[in-house]
Parts: structure tokens; sequence; C-alpha cells
């Protein structure tokens, strides 16, 4: 009995504690929840999203500038055209005046160059730099970080005046350019501000700056971007978006045909 | 005969001007067809050979898998089989070496060059590492794993020096970027003007990079005992390769036509300058395991040889040219000397000598002095040849891929050299014999009363 009475008074005892707990948790439950359930990978998929035009196409003058210790300043001006939708982009070079005519197509997975003077197209990759300047082809085109990536890790800090979280991403495959990145991204909305590319071997290769965007559309567009080879000492490429337009293009200008024309 | 040979010879030195502007036109003849023809046999053999130095071997087997999306991929994996056939061939194969190569970026400061680099196994092909060209430094400590040798032009453009250190940018076989540190312990002469100047590291390193194994590479480097044979052990290599799996379509080098073997020629080229796979899937059937294909440095070469070719029809039409004038002048002096001789002639017929006898000593003339002219003429250009391929034109020139060790090399086939000085002697002869069969129909009483 003693036994007994002494288990009931326990029992009640233990039944107050887990009722409190209970209590507590419910309370402390959405806010834990809340404060562990930022869905990286979301924020990917959002970056994607608010970096691409799915539902209307989109085309914009670019300004390069490129310091090379070696060339020094080259200004080029390229014609940009985009149909995220259909994963096609169009890129002709206006300026220089001998690069003038040259045009890079992408459509799916194929990318070729034109070169007015043999008036030839070749095949090219999107991992290649364009045009000699610190971008590369793939950072003209449709955004696929969720695609391609994974969060490894992540935080939160500040980027100059912008609340940020900082994430790094590692490639799901072996045929990305860059196999890890570090991404900067503002918390709302999404846009990123800095990326660090590294190499297989985790080196710095590249830090690319995004300091000044655009709402055009639905979609936000860096106007202002700079990539700076971390290899090299001095070489960069500073790149203004002037003229945008969400205007509907014609689909002959995703061709072979007007790339060799539109200069003619 | 022994009498009319005499008279022959007794001829040619009585009129010695003519003789001698006579032969001098032949031996010219021959002499421009003999330097012609060693040139041009010598500068494929210099080309041959330069190529076969750079590119490490004459047979060249690549193999292309394909990944998981389909993306074609330039390594060799399990060799097994593949060294099986090639140790099938025994003494016909000299050695054979396995290599990675990637076009890469060098950077050193503030500079960066654009740069072919080999992954060499040093402890396989030391033979190679002693017989490279080296400027500065040397190879000592081949063997670390972070060793670079570098083509002089290379370190120029970037102002390294002999034990500095240099960045390696490059994209991984499946087109990743990738870096890697290097230390630069030797400058070696390049072939810069040709676009083929090419950087050498440590095979298990440069693997690393390009993300293969230790025991993966990308092309096997086959050095055969005689070059000749190159075509045929190829096209034998490739049969039994086909046998054991895909492989990349070979087409001989003869049986192409010339917009096939152009293109082939740029694949070949691209694939052995670290352009990337030599098979592509996204245009043709996909397959399974590694696919093979085999070149030779003569499917490289398909444009020299067509060089050639266009200098060899060149000399011949030269040769042509000069023949006819030659012809004509024989002509046109046996004409004259019969003329001259006429009287002369009229005694020998009127003393008992036969129409044949004076047939034959115009003709026996003209062999005299078209064989003393023609050898004069070959040993003209033998002392040419000599003179010419001691010239140093030096490992920098833009020609240096047609030459040998800095020189114009010559290479000489006797063959051709007896072929070229008999088709001259029959012309020669053919063009005395209007002139010689003239003189002798002429009538001794004729022949003794005509006054000049």
């Amino acid at each position: 009995m003693f036994s007994v009475s002494r288990i009931n008074y326990g029992s009640f005892r233990v039944k107050r504690f887990l009722l409190w707990v209970v209590i507590l948790f419910m309370f402390l439950l959405p806010v834990g929840v809340f404060a562990k359930s930022v869905d990286y990978l979301a924020i990917l998929r959002d970056i994607d999203e608010l970096r691409s035009f799915d539902k209307a196409d989109f085309s914009a003058v670019l300004t390069m500038i490129s310091e090379d210790p070696e060339k020094g300043v080259e200004k080029k001006v390229v014609q940009m055209f985009r149909r995220d939708r259909d994963d096609k982009f169009l890129m002709l070079i206006k300026e220089p005046e001998v690069q003038r005519g040259q045009g890079y197509l992408k459509v799916g997975k194929n990318m070729w160059f034109y070169d007015p003077e043999s008036r030839k197209f070749s095949h090219i990759s999107l991992k290649e730099n364009f045009a000699g300047t610190d971008a590369k082809n793939s950072d003209f085109g449709k955004s696929s970080l969720a695609e391609d990536y994974d969060v490894i890790s992540h935080s939160e800090g500040k980027l100059g005046r912008f609340d940020v979280y900082i994430l790094e991403l590692k490639a799901k495959n072996n045929e990305v350019t860059y196999p890890y990145m570090k991404v900067w991204v503002t918390k709302k909305p999404h846009l990123v501000l800095k990326v660090e590319n590294y190499s297989l071997n985790k080196r710095l290769l590249r830090v690319s700056y995004y300091p000044k965007y655009a709402r055009v559309g639905n979609s936000y567009i860096a106007t202002r971007m700079i990539f700076i080879d971390s290899l090299v000492k001095n070489k960069r490429t500073q790149i203004t978006l002037t003229d945008l337009s969400v205007e509907k293009l014609p689909n002959y200008v995703f061709t072979k045909s007007y790339v060799e024309r539109v200069n003619r | 005969m022994k009498n009319l040979i005499k008279i022959a010879l007794r001829n040619t030195t009585r009129q010695k001007k003519r003789t001698v502007l006579l032969g001098g036109a032949i031996a010219f003849g021959i002499l421009v067809i003999t330097l012609l023809n060693g040139f041009t046999a010598g500068l494929a053999d210099n080309v041959r050979d330069n190529f076969s130095r750079i590119f490490g071997g004459q047979i060249f087997i690549s193999g292309t898998i394909l990944t998981k999306s389909g993306r074609p991929v330039n390594v060799i994996r399990d060799d097994t089989k593949l060294i099986g056939i090639v140790k099938s061939f025994g003494d016909k194969i000299k050695k054979y070496t396995r290599r990675s190569r990637t076009m890469a970026e060098i950077i050193f400061n503030s500079k960066s060059v654009v740069q072919r680099i080999d992954g060499v196994d040093w402890r396989d092909d030391r033979n190679f590492a002693l017989s490279l060209p080296i400027v500065k430094g040397s190879i000592e400590s081949i063997d670390k794993r972070d060793s670079i040798i570098l083509p002089v032009s290379t370190a120029k453009k970037l102002g390294v020096e002999v034990g500095e250190s240099v960045l390696v940018r490059l994209s991984t076989v499946t087109g990743q970027k990738n870096v890697g540190d290097f230390v630069v312990i030797a400058t070696v002469k390049d072939q810069e003007g040709f676009g083929i100047s090419t950087a050498y590291a440590s095979l298990g390193y440069l693997n690393e990079l390009l993300e293969l194994k230790p025991n993966e590479y990308q092309i096997l480097s086959i050095y055969v005992n005689n070059i000749n044979e190159m075509d045929r052990i190829a096209d034998a290599i490739y049969a039994k390769l086909k046998k054991i799996g895909p492989v990349e379509t070979r087409e001989s080098a003869e049986a192409s036509s010339p917009e096939a073997m152009r293109k082939k020629t740029r694949k070949s080229f691209a694939m052995l300058m670290g352009g990337g796979p030599f098979s592509s899937a996204t245009r043709e059937k996909r397959w399974v395991g590694t696919k093979f294909s085999v070149i030779t440095l003569n499917d490289m070469m398909s444009q020299v040889v067509s060089m050639v070719n266009v200098l060899n029809t060149t000399g011949l039409v030269i040769f042509i040219i000069l023949l006819i004038i030659t012809m004509v002048g024989i002509t046109n002096s046996y004409r004259m000397t019969m003329l001259e001789r006429t009287r002369e002639i009229g005694t020998m017929r009127a003393i008992g000598v036969q129409k044949s006898g004076i047939r034959n000593i115009f003709l026996l003339e003209a062999l005299f002095v078209s064989i003393a002219g023609a050898l004069v003429g070959i040993a003209l250009a033998f002392v040419g040849m000599f003179v010419i391929s001691k010239i140093p034109f030096g490992t920098d020139s833009m020609m240096w891929i047609f030459l040998k060790n800095g020189r114009v090399g010559f290479k000489i086939i006797p063959t051709e050299v007896l072929v070229n000085l008999l088709i001259l002697v029959f012309l020669s002869i053919v063009a005395a014999l209007g002139p010689a069969r003239k003189a002798a129909k002429l009538e001794p009483a004729t022949a003794l009363r005509t006054e000049f």
C-alpha cells in the first residue's frame, strides 16, 4: 500500500510536470520550428525564380569594361536577348568595331559562337569566358542554382548595410563549372549580392558582386555586375545593363540565320 | 665501235664552248630537280620527325567514355586489352608511353598564358626527359609532383624564372574548374610559331588536377621502329580494337576526300592539342565502355603531304620546261654541228664509214654530253645540299617544323635520282636523233662538194 501511495503521489507530480512540458513545448514549438524552418534550398529556388524571365522575353544593352594588367582597359557594348522559358539567349557584340557582329547564341544545351569574318559558327561551352572578359557565358542565361547545387552550410551576417544569408554551396554533379560556391543573399527579396567561386581543390577563383538591381516585370535583374579574377591580380570586368525591356521578341531572333544577317 | 666512241669523245672537245653550254644546261636542269626532290623528301621527313618528337610518338590512341548524363570524357581507364594488342606487334613497336594532356592557363603574378600541358610519366619516359632541349634549369627534380617545364616563350611572357612558382588554372575532364601550384624547374626551346609548344608536368599531379585516377590517362603514344609502317600498324591496331569494343571510324589517308581529310586533320589536331574528346556523343550514337580512336602523324600531316606534292609537281614542271629548252638546244646544236662537219662526214662516208656509224657518232656525242652534264648537275646538287644544310636557321624560326635541328635537311632518294638521269639521257639522245639521221643520210659526193 505504501508503495502504491508513493507511486500515486509520484505519478501525479510526473503528470503535472509532463503537462507543463507539453504546454511549454506547444508555445515554443512554433518559434523553434520557425527558427529552424529557413529552407535554404527554397532560397536557391527563389533566387532562380527572381532572376529568371519565364513569362516574358528580356533584352538589354550591356556595357562591359574589362581591366587586364596585360591588355589594359577594354570596352565592349553587347546587345542581349533572353527567352528563359525556352532556355535561349543571344549576345551580339556591337562594339568594339573589330568584334562587331560576333554573336553568342544559346539554344537549349547547345551554344555557338558566330564569327562574321569567317562566316562560320563554332560550338562553344557555357563554361567559357564571354569574349575574353571575366564573365562566363553562363552568367547571362537562366539561373539554375537549385538544380545544380546543394546547401552544405549556412549562416547569417551583414554585407554592407544589408542583412544576408551566407550559403555555402556544393555542386550536385561534376559537370558544373564551379564545384563550390559561397553566396551572399539578401533576406527579402532573395537577391544575390556577392558570389565567391571555388575550384575543385577549394581555391578561390572568382568573386562576383551584384551591387545594383532593377525590377523588370516580376523579375529582378542585376544592372551592375563586377567579376574579379582572384588568381590574376588586377583583372576584373564590370558590366552595366541599360535599355532594359520585357517586350516580346520575334522568334527569329534566336536563330543562326538572324545572327548571320543582323550585321551584314 | 671503239673508234666511233673515240671520234665522239674527240668531237665533244672540238667546240668546247658549245659543249660546256649544252652540258651546263643539262647540269642545271638535273641540279634543280635533284635539289627540289631532296628538299621535299627531307621536308616531309623533318616535319614527321619534329611532330613525332613534339607529340611523343607516331601513333596515338585515345579513349572516350560517356558519363551518366551522356557527356563524352577523354580518358583511358583500363588499358589491359589495349596494351595486349599493342604488345602483340612485337618489335615493330619501339615503345609506348601514357600521357594526359590539357589546355590550361598558366598564371604568374598579374600575367597569364594559355598553354598546352602534357602529363608525362617520367619514370616510364626517362629518355624523353633527357631529350628535351633544355635552355635554363635542369631536370634533376623532375620526379617531384609539382615540377613543371615551360617553353621559353611562355616563361618569357609570364616573366617567370626557374625556381619560381606558377599557378595553373584548368578544367577537369568533366569541365569543372581546378587550380594547381607548380614550380618551374626548367625551360625548353619551343615551337610557338606553329602553336604547338608544350609544357611538361608529372602525369600523377596533372591527373589529380584533371580528376583522373593515378592509373588513368588520356593518350597512349606509340613509337614504331619503321616510320614507313606507321599507317599499316595503326590500321592493324584499329582492326583489333574494333573486335573488342567501340572505335572511332578510322579512314585511311588515301581513301579520304580532301574535305574529309581536312576535317579529320582538324579533329586529330584538336585532340592531340588537348582540345577535348575525339568522339562526340551529342551527334552520334551512344556507346558503352571506352571508345578508342587511332590516329597517326600522317593523318595530321595530310596538309604537309599536299604541300610536298605541290612542291614536287612544281619541280617536275620546271624540270620538263628545262628539258624542252635543253632538247631544242641539243637539236639546234647538232644541226649546226652537222652543217659544220658536212665535208668531214662526206670524207668519212667516202673512206667507208657506214650510215649507222655516222648516226652513232652523233648519238654517242649527245650521250656523253648529257651523262657528263647530268653527273656534274648531280654533283653540284650534292654540294648545294651540303652547303645549304650547314646554314643555321635557328630553332626559333617560323620554319622550325620544316627543319632538322634548325637546318634544312635533304633526303636523297637514289631511285629518284637515277630515274631523272635516265629520262634526261634518253631525251638528249632523242633530241640528237633528228640531226644524227640527217647526217647519216648525207650522200658522200654531195657532202664533199659542199662549201660554207
